[in-house]
């Protein structure tokens, strides 16, 4: 999708890149705020924003990264406001499916230890281990958005990744 | 700092290629000396990769449809730029040309329906038939979005002093903020509801029985019409709903937050503390197929979620999982059970 498209029809444009990008972009804002509805009201304003602007966007960075950016800087923002909800929802209660080598059982226990485990992080930590391992943003950006150092941000993601070690070791996922 | 998250800093950013001047021989350096590096490393690997593996976002997935649906309305009701563009109706009311069919048959056929107050200058109306749901475009910028079956009269232009549209049905309204905030009004046979810039339904029940609404952001007043056989009002928050009945002449607001009225266009069903039997009792309606609880327990079970107008098995399904029970179709009638499990 280059800029003649956006000039000459950017309503097409737009759906697009909303059909390729939106369940991604929910995603990711589902992951950080904890509730579908409020991932979802984000996304779409991101969106609606990308419209307001379509006459005076910046064609140096592409469309998709720029919402991706905003939709994690809105979700972080929502984090800044409003309490994380950690609420038991039907989405984010019932995952079925299973990994590799687990039973269906195991695997439910599993996504719920990990689950629970990043819910349970500091705020920072969680939300840089979030931004990494499931947006692939860079230390840098993470530095940025959350307002902190990079050698802090590469702390948090480490803590993280331990913090889940011991979890999974003491649950027996993972050999001590 | 210790060691422990020194490595695992390092392995980090070896895996995701970021490995600064000098630290790429750190990492060398203690996995050469460090006895549990190969450990280490092998365990930390593994948290990452489980980790990609079990995404907290679970299985769901938007509804892509709803959702371009959605962002289309936002875009011509925020922006009035769309309107504007030379290759769309300046006035988009209907989107297909059977509606406008429709709506012409209605004009001609309005004092046949419509028994409200005398017609005003330039009144305009729009008419929901089966299979099309239309959208209609006030000259405020306030959108009404009709359910099949639904009619709304409304005036090309308002007056200086309030914007009023009478309705027949349901529809659902996103109703503009005026800076002079100037009120709007919707009136139906019974009641008349007041807002100044929200998001709300209003279902005029069938048969002359009364009338509901749900509000889905900012509040409205709920008022019956002045006609000398019902009086009462009731204040509307988001999230919240009231239903006229006009067989008893009972107005009463839901307890609970709830505001499923607009399901049939948001596409969402939302509860907070909900007991299940009533979640069954929406999902029942919105389906038109029945639901019933194997155990009667389950019945005052609260429910904090959001269920999406997908189909009602999904629906039954979920709730299941949350509430650890199992959801059934029973063979022949079609009906489903939901059974075992407990409350949470």
């Amino acid at each position: 999708m280059d800029r003649l498209d956006w000039q000459q029809n950017p309503e097409k444009a737009l759906e697009e890149v909303f059909r390729s990008e939106y369940v991604h972009l929910c995603r990711s804002a589902l992951r950080l705020v904890g509730r579908s509805d409020v991932a979802e009201d984000l996304v779409q304003d991101a969106f609606l924003e990308v419209w307001r602007r379509r006459e005076n966007l910046d064609f140096r960075i592409s469309v998709q990264a720029y919402l991706r950016r905003a939709v994690a800087n809105r979700s972080l923002n929502y984090l800044r406001d409003n309490r994380r909800t950690t609420e038991l929802t039907p989405e984010i209660s019932a995952r079925p499916g299973h990994l590799n080598g687990e039973s269906p059982t195991e695997t439910a226990e599993l996504q719920r230890l990990i689950s629970d485990t990043i819910d349970r992080l500091p705020d920072k930590c969680r939300e840089a281990f979030l931004l990494s391992r499931y947006d692939g943003f860079s230390y840098k950006e993470i530095a940025e958005k959350l307002g902190i150092s990079v050698k802090t941000v590469e702390k948090h993601i480490a803590k993280g990744l331990l913090s889940l070690r011991n979890v999974l070791r003491a649950n027996h996922f993972l050999k001590k | 700092m210790t060691d422990e998250i020194r490595s695992a800093i390092l392995l980090h950013k070896e895996s995701t290629s970021s490995l600064e001047e000098g630290e790429r021989a750190e990492l060398d350096e203690w996995r050469r000396t460090d006895p549990s590096a190969g450990e280490t490393e092998a365990s930390i690997g593994a948290v990452w990769h489980l980790a990609a593996e079990a995404d907290p976002a679970g299985p769901w997935t938007p509804d892509l449809h709803a959702a371009w649906s959605r962002l289309q309305r936002r875009m011509e009701t925020e922006n009035p730029a769309v309107a504007d563009r030379t290759d769309a109706p300046r006035r988009r009311l209907f989107a297909s040309p059977l509606p406008w069919a429709a709506a012409v048959a209605a004009l001609l056929g309005i004092a046949l329906w419509w028994q409200l107050r005398p017609a005003a200058e330039s009144v305009r109306t729009a008419e929901a038939w089966a299979e099309n749901t239309p959208t209609v475009q006030l000259a405020d910028g306030s959108t009404v979005h009709l359910r099949a079956g639904a009619r709304l009269r409304y005036p090309e232009r308002f007056g200086e002093s309030e914007r009023t549209v009478q309705l027949e049905g349901e529809a659902f309204f996103e109703v503009s903020h005026l800076s002079d905030g100037q009120p709007f009004r919707v009136e139906t046979r019974h009641a008349q509801v007041e807002v100044l810039g929200t998001a709300f339904n209003v279902n005029e029940l069938t048969g002359g029985l009364g009338c509901a609404v749900s509000v889905h952001r900012g509040s409205v007043r709920f008022a019956l019409r002045s006609d000398g056989s019902a009086s009462g009002t009731v204040l509307l928050g988001a999230g919240e709903s009231a239903r006229y009945d006009a067989r008893a002449n009972r107005l009463t607001k839901t307890a609970g937050a709830s505001a499923n009225g607009g399901a049939w266009f948001t596409g969402e069903l939302s509860y907070r503390d909900a007991p299940l039997s009533r979640v069954l009792e929406e999902l029942q309606s919105e389906f038109g197929v029945s639901a019933t609880l194997d155990n009667g327990r389950w019945a005052d079970c609260p429910f904090t979620g959001r269920l999406y107008r997908k189909t009602l098995s999904e629906n039954l399904s979920a709730l299941a999982r949350v509430f650890g029970g199992r959801s059934e179709k029973e063979p022949g009638s079609g009906a489903y059970r939901l059974s075992g499990g407990r409350c949470r």
